[in-house]
């Protein structure tokens, strides 16, 4: 009896699922064909936050390791898919000082390829570099998180014939639409939170709550935490592989530690340890972003002219980080997650406790 | 064949020899007291034994296999499971999931089945669930299921952590200071409930406590460790009377007072 309404109600919540999924879609659909170009562009950059703010947010909220190495697998992700899916003549027209070596000077396979080899180059240095900084705990692993995403940003400046060194890349061709973006979103949402929901996930979680404890039920450390930095780096480099292609100039400063700072901000306000939360501030941190640009150039005010104040943005955005901090400790969702079973709870008249998970 | 041996089990921080030649055999079904008073060591050989300190010197066996140089979860899969002085529960974790972690050792679909929620995983996480919920109800937290594990009384808690190292299905299980912070009539609740564990399950159990008279009940045979040092082994009745056991005691609360 308990059996079949529970079945029920899996098919209802799969039901609704399915819907959310169709919503986006249809409205994806729409978007990518009645709105101006200038709209279009800051939708497509939300996907893109979103997916970088769940990845991170798995190996910072749900693992509780906090790394602060986003932006050097952004910038792995980039990289190599655009060494890809660049066309040979653009590749001669972007590196005329230092030729680009060969294969990669002749190569070009299509976008979708790219952008995944982006992701599992980016899991794999994820690897090598998680591998010997996993015994570190907090601050240190800040540090040398950190330390890896500048050593990534000054070796791509200086490897001018592999990344055109601080040249960078110019005149990418713009594959990233809306499809791409929301749809690398999803897959990020589905990816990470089934596996947050998984026994992997309460492992992950484990960990964030009491490393000794979590080792002592026998879940073993190196292994898992090396979990969340590998599925975390693919993803970050498959974010930076789609912003390459939107913003279509990408040099090794553009994946600077302001990067990762802006992905922190996302996921701290969202709440470490939401998805939900991340994917709601991601989408209006790009939209704002793009808002509060006038403060950064020059304006009019009641007549007296003040001149643009470049990073004004960010300032602002430190300025909301600290509020969320002062108000809402644990970010605004505060490791919750809206989620459908209470859309559920709210609509039946079954009061019990939901059982945690999606 | 012994469950556990400890050959000679040294560590030494820095200058301070924490635990010097601590030797033990325990038998299948047995249920042994260590005791001692304020750090006697009695902690740290607990972490000797579970891999968290590697010993100086000395070994340590596991149904006669060595363990010594294992890793902490790896010794756990073979069949220790342990709870905390301080209680150590994944305090956000709901208290479902709190036993539910302990099972993971035992998962055996792959990264990807699990990610993806393939049936057979499906099928598996049912099934943990399922032994989680008995583990649950054997401790009589079935209730709080959903709760988060932080939010319990003390009491609760404690038992929680129990249910939680039994869902690794241990053989052998160490309770470190199980009783602390309980009232007597609390401590012989739990006594009882310790002893009812231990048959339902088929456990060897070794118990560290503080109080002697806590123990003198349930275990046949008791351990005495003094700064390091075992002082003396044997049944309750003559670890009472051992004058070399009152003198550490005495000395402990002369200290005290
Ligand atoms: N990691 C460590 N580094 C240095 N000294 C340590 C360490 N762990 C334990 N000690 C020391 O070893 C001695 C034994 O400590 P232990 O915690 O094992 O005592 P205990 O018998 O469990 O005492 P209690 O009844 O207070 O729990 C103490 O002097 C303690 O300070
Ligand atoms: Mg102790």
């Amino acid at each position: 009896m308990k059996k079949v309404k529970k079945k029920e109600k899996d098919y209802f919540l799969f039901f609704l699922k399915i819907i959310a999924i169709l919503i986006v879609v249809i409205f994806v659909f729409i978007a990518q064909r009645n709105f101006d170009a200038y709209v279009i562009r800051i939708l497509t950059l939300c996907g893109i936050y979103v997916i970088l703010g769940v990845s991170l947010n798995l190996i910072n909220g749900f693992t509780g390791q906090f790394s602060l190495g986003h932006a050097g697998f952004m910038s792995i992700g980039a990289y190599v898919s655009a060494l890809l899916y660049m066309s040979p003549e653009l590749k001669e027209v972007n590196y005329f000082i230092t030729p680009l070596i060969w294969p990669f000077s002749v190569i070009q396979i299509p976008f979708f390829i790219s952008v995944i080899a982006g992701g599992i180059i980016a899991a794999l240095v994820g690897f090598l570099v998680g591998a010997p900084c996993l015994r570190l705990k907090g601050d240190y692993l800040a540090i040398v998180t950190f330390g890896f995403s500048e050593i990534i940003r000054i070796i791509f400046n200086n490897l001018q014939s592999i990344t055109n060194g601080p040249l960078g890349l110019k005149g990418l061709p713009s594959y990233t639409n809306l499809w791409w973006s929301w749809g690398a979103a999803i897959f990020t949402i589905y990816f990470i939170s089934n596996l947050i929901n998984s026994s992997y996930g309460r492992a992950l979680k484990s960990i964030r709550e009491d490393e000794a404890a979590a080792e002592a039920m026998g879940v073993n450390l190196f292994y898992h935490k090396g979990l969340a930095f590998v599925v975390g780096a693919f993803f970050a480099g498959i974010g930076g592989a789609l912003l390459g292609s939107l913003i279509m100039t990408i040099d090794p400063n553009t994946f600077s530690v302001v990067m990762t700072f802006q992905i922190i901000v996302i996921v701290i306000v969202g709440g470490l340890g939401s998805i939900t939360g991340t994917v709601i501030v991601a989408t209006i941190f790009a939209i704002l972003m793009e808002f509060l640009r006038v403060f950064e150039s020059p304006m009019n005010f009641f007549g007296t002219k003040l001149p643009g104040i470049p990073g004004m943005r960010m300032l602002i955005f430190s300025i909301i980080l600290m509020v969320v901090i002062l108000f809402f400790k644990r970010g605004l969702m505060g490791g919750k997650e809206f989620s459908l079973k209470q859309f559920i709870k709210i609509f039946s008249r079954d009061n019990r406790v939901i059982k945690e998970g999606s | 064949m012994s469950v556990l041996k400890a050959d000679h089990l040294t560590i030494k921080f820095g200058g301070l020899t924490a635990v010097s030649n601590f030797c033990v055999t325990v038998e299948e079904g047995e249920l042994v007291g260590l005791i001692g008073p304020n750090g006697a060591g009695k902690t740290t050989t607990f972490n000797m034994l579970t891999g968290v300190y590697k010993p100086t010197n000395g070994k340590v066996y596991l149904y006669e296999q060595d363990i010594t140089k294992k890793r902490i979860d790896q010794i756990t899969a073979l069949g220790i499971g342990r709870t905390f002085q301080n209680v150590r529960l994944f305090s956000e974790l709901s208290v479902i999931e709190n036993v539910m972690v302990g099972s993971h050792l035992r998962l055996k679909s792959s990264f990807f089945q699990a990610v993806f929620h393939t049936p057979r995983y499906t099928k598996e996480d049912e099934q943990i669930r399922e032994e989680a919920k008995q583990l649950l109800s054997e401790v009589h937290l079935d209730k709080f299921e959903n709760k988060v594990a932080g939010s319990l009384p003390y009491g609760e808690q404690r038992r929680l952590e129990i249910a939680r190292a039994l869902a690794t299905k241990p053989k052998l299980l160490l309770l470190d200071e199980p009783a602390a912070g309980m009232n007597p009539q609390e401590s012989r609740d739990l006594m009882n409930f310790i002893q009812k564990i231990q048959n339902k399950f088929k456990l060897t159990i070794v118990l560290i406590e503080h109080d002697m008279k806590v123990v003198m009940g349930i275990c046949k045979r008791i351990l005495v460790l003094d700064y390091g040092v075992t002082i003396a082994e044997g049944k309750p009745i003559e670890i009472q009377h051992n004058p070399e056991v009152i003198k550490a005691y005495l000395g402990a609360e002369a200290n005290y007072a």
